[in-house]
């Protein structure tokens, strides 16, 4: 195997700088792809402090923990963070170091826009933070900052034109990474690679990337419009004016949901076909099925305004359960691989699992409120709150999990330990769940979602309490994580190139990958260039 | 599904109608798929050798047609159901302005010459007739919000300046707590709260009698 022959050849150290000067300024697109992961890991860090304040605080009935302005502004940055600063960031980030790698690239396209990328998210975050130090504190108009609720009249102070100035600067960077990931995989291939020998992580990159380049732009417009509204007004005024607002949000903010649910549809795709010891069945299915995806992300915005008058129901309505379609082809495919296959339970493939069985329970709600009749009733209630965490906390943080756990031995060249990463992974479950089962069933009894308390007369303090609990059990699974990460670097166990008899290119390089990821490449004919060589090679050797 | 209904806007045997169809139908696929997957991971741990099959473009595509008749039977079942929402019948019946506003809520009987007015710390009950239609005109005075009675299955946003018109049909006559607004407008959004007293519509002109308006 050619790859695998003088590989340190190129690590020099001109393409590495260290120091300070490597650590902010290296153009190396792994160097800034974990450098975003680590400052979205950061930030997931501080809305998660958010997100179990507000948990104390809804346990009981009446205000315990926080005033109601307070609570507000959690709510309002904890759905900011998660969204702006943490997932999407998060997901692009395994985009910016792993396409190159599955494309066989040395270097990423437009590596000093990647840098520059990370520059302005890194700053967004800050100053939307810096709201917390403002007279008035910080943004509390919801994540969707919705007008006029957001203008000057009616959320005066400097913390919500950081809230914009963030939300801008953090979009903006995560627009540049869609626009380099999307250049990589269409003008960066290695000789051999065509577009339909992708691996399908690197194809639900590509479709994130498209959705990137059409919906954030119209986000960073419909701030700079609420900006200005804000300074002058005169923007939103007339009677159409909000609904024009959610209009634009809401064109970003449903595809924004599948940015941040593809990458990792992606990672556990790999996951499971490596974990089943056989190549993904049914990829061309896979791809048509995430390419109908993207094209439908772009036409049903509005399932979430279907509370006003005047909306054309019918159509998102129509549009939002087809969506049925390409969902139920990916779990086919996801099915059939493991359907003969050789299985093996490490933690990667335990989170994959519970990325899809969890998932499921999101989705199918999804296609629940996205029926107008049904959603009159639970939109903007705690119903829509469990639904949509468990597609971005049930699905796609355990999607992410199973990529860190997945991808770790690459990027660090030391294994993590299997033992706390199960203890980790059951925690996660059983925390999930009793977090957001509960949500389902307060949402449904008439529970809406961003208030700081709710009548003891209602009866929902158990299932609320319940769900404190639950989020208690998720603060502890990430601690055992972090204790995971701790003892694997202070006790290093070395990885290899391919711990887990990996399918694409990333593994045919060391671990870490060095400065210009390869120093050759093997032939590549197929979306599993390591499995054809296995194949071969059992073949030479008379084996079946 | 039980034929025409006797009342063109009972949103809540709408939503239980479509309700009915989708909670059995997401139980059942959840099962299934996820069931599937535990059972496939599972088997899949004792064999050697795996099977090299990396497609079946027939069967996938069979597949796809069923998806494809499940949802459009989702579709139907919602389409039924949405043209029963909110659609208001011709002829005469009462009106009621709803109007809300930080955070508080006033109901108008225009005909009637009645006004309800809630405050932030007294929930105030909009009162209505049971057994016919009721045309709402929803307004808010400054940012959104929403008018919901969960019993009813029902919620509209309302807006400044651009009135929201439904109409809704209370079956019977009771007390419904728990009305509320839900789209989240500020500060107090959460005690922003409302009753509905259904009355009897002898019950009702009583109660119009007794504000001082002209039933």
């Amino acid at each position: 195997m050619g790859a695998r022959e003088g590989r340190h050849a190129l690590s020099s150290a001109a393409l590495a700088p260290g120091g300070v000067i490597g650590l902010v300024g290296s153009t190396d697109h792994k160097r800034i792809a974990v450098r975003a992961a680590v400052t979205a890991a950061a930030f997931f860090a501080a809305g998660g402090v958010l997100a179990l304040v507000m948990r104390a605080e809804l346990a009981q009935p009446g205000l315990q923990v926080v005033s109601t302005g307070a609570y507000n502004a959690l709510f309002t940055m904890h759905g900011s963070t998660m969204i702006y600063l943490f997932v999407t960031p998060f997901a692009l980030a395994l985009g910016l170091y792993f396409v190159p790698l599955q494309a066989g690239a040395p270097q990423i396209a437009g590596p000093r826009w990647a840098l520059a990328g990370w520059w302005l998210y890194l700053l967004g975050g800050l100053v939307m933070y810096a709201g917390f130090l403002t007279r008035g504190g910080a943004a509390a108009a919801t994540w969707a900052g919705f007008d006029p609720l957001s203008d000057a009249v009616n959320t005066p102070g400097q913390g919500m034109d950081y809230w914009i100035f963030g939300v801008v600067l953090a979009t903006a960077g995560e627009l540049i990474w869609g626009a380099c990931l999307l250049a990589t995989l269409l003008r960066r291939r290695a000789p051999g690679i065509t577009l339909l020998r992708l691996p399908v992580f690197s194809w639900a990159m590509l479709v994130t990337s498209l959705m990137v380049l059409f919906a954030f732009p119209v986000l960073i417009a419909a701030m700079a419009l609420l900006w200005v509204e804000r300074q002058w007004g005169g923007v939103f005024t007339a009677p159409d004016g909000p609904v024009a607002y959610q209009h634009l949000f809401w064109f970003y903010g449903h595809p924004v949901v599948y940015v941040m649910f593809f990458p990792f549809v992606g990672a556990v795709a790999e996951a499971v076909a490596i974990f089943s010891g056989r190549r993904f069945f049914g990829y061309h299915a896979m791809v048509g099925s995430l390419l109908l995806f993207t094209s439908l992300s772009m036409s049903v915005w509005a399932h979430h305004m279907f509370a006003i008058d005047e909306v054309a129901v019918k159509y998102f309505s129509l549009t939002s359960i087809a969506l049925v379609v390409p969902a139920g082809v990916e779990y086919f495919d996801m099915a059939a691989t493991m359907w003969g296959g050789v299985i093996r339970f490490a933690t990667p493939m335990l989170f994959a699992l519970g990325f899809l069985i969890q998932f499921l329970v999101g989705g199918l709600t999804g296609i629940f409120v996205g029926s107008s009749v049904l959603d009159y009733h639970v939109n903007n209630s705690y119903f829509v709150v469990a639904h949509f965490h468990y597609t971005l906390f049930g699905g796609s943080f355990f999607g992410l999990l199973c990529a860190v756990y997945l991808w770790w031995p690459k990027v660090t060249g030391t294994l993590l330990r299997e033992g706390i990463g199960r203890v980790h992974f059951a925690l996660s479950v059983l925390g999930a769940n009793l977090t957001f089962f509960p949500m389902f069933f307060l949402g449904r009894d008439g529970m809406t979602r961003r208030v700081a308390d709710y009548p003891a007369a209602e009866h929902w303090g158990t299932l609320n309490a319940v769900a404190s609990a639950g989020a208690a059990l998720i603060a502890l699974s990430l601690v055992v994580f972090v204790v995971n990460v701790a003892v694997s670097l202070a006790r290093p166990r070395p990885a290899g190139d391919d711990p887990w008899g990996g399918h694409s290119l990333e593994w045919a390089t060391t671990s870490p990958p060095p400065p210009r990821n390869f120093v050759a490449l093997p032939p590549v004919r197929s979306p599993d260039p390591l499995y054809d060589l296995l194949e071969r090679q059992a073949a030479l050797e008379g084996r079946p | 599904m039980t034929g025409p209904p006797a009342l063109a806007a009972n949103t809540s045997d709408a939503y239980a109608d479509v309700e009915r169809v989708f909670l059995p139908v997401g139980v059942a696929v959840f099962v299934l798929v996820a069931g599937t997957l535990l059972l496939l991971a599972w088997r899949g741990r004792r064999r050697t050798r795996p099977r090299s099959r990396a497609s079946n473009p027939a069967l996938e595509g069979a597949y796809v047609l069923c998806l494809a008749v499940i949802a459009g039977v989702l579709v139907a079942v919602t389409f039924g159901a949405e043209d029963r929402v909110g659609a208001a019948e011709t002829g005469p019946r009462l009106q009621v302005r709803a109007v809300a506003a930080k955070w508080r809520w006033r109901f108008e009987y225009p005909a009637q010459r009645v006004v309800v007015q809630g405050t932030e710390d007294r929930v105030p009950a909009l009162v209505v007739p049971a057994g016919e239609e009721v045309e709402f005109e929803g307004v808010s005075l400054d940012v959104v919000h929403a008018f919901w009675i969960p019993a009813m299955r029902f919620q509209r946003e309302l807006f400044a300046e651009r009135p929201t018109r439904f109409g809704l049909a209370f079956p019977e006559p009771g007390f419904i707590a728990g009305a509320r607004c839900s789209f989240f407008c500020g500060l107090r959004h959460q005690d922003m709260r409302f009753a509905v007293d259904v009355r009897t519509p002898q019950g009702f002109r009583a109660w119009v009698r007794a504000k001082g308006g002209t039933p």
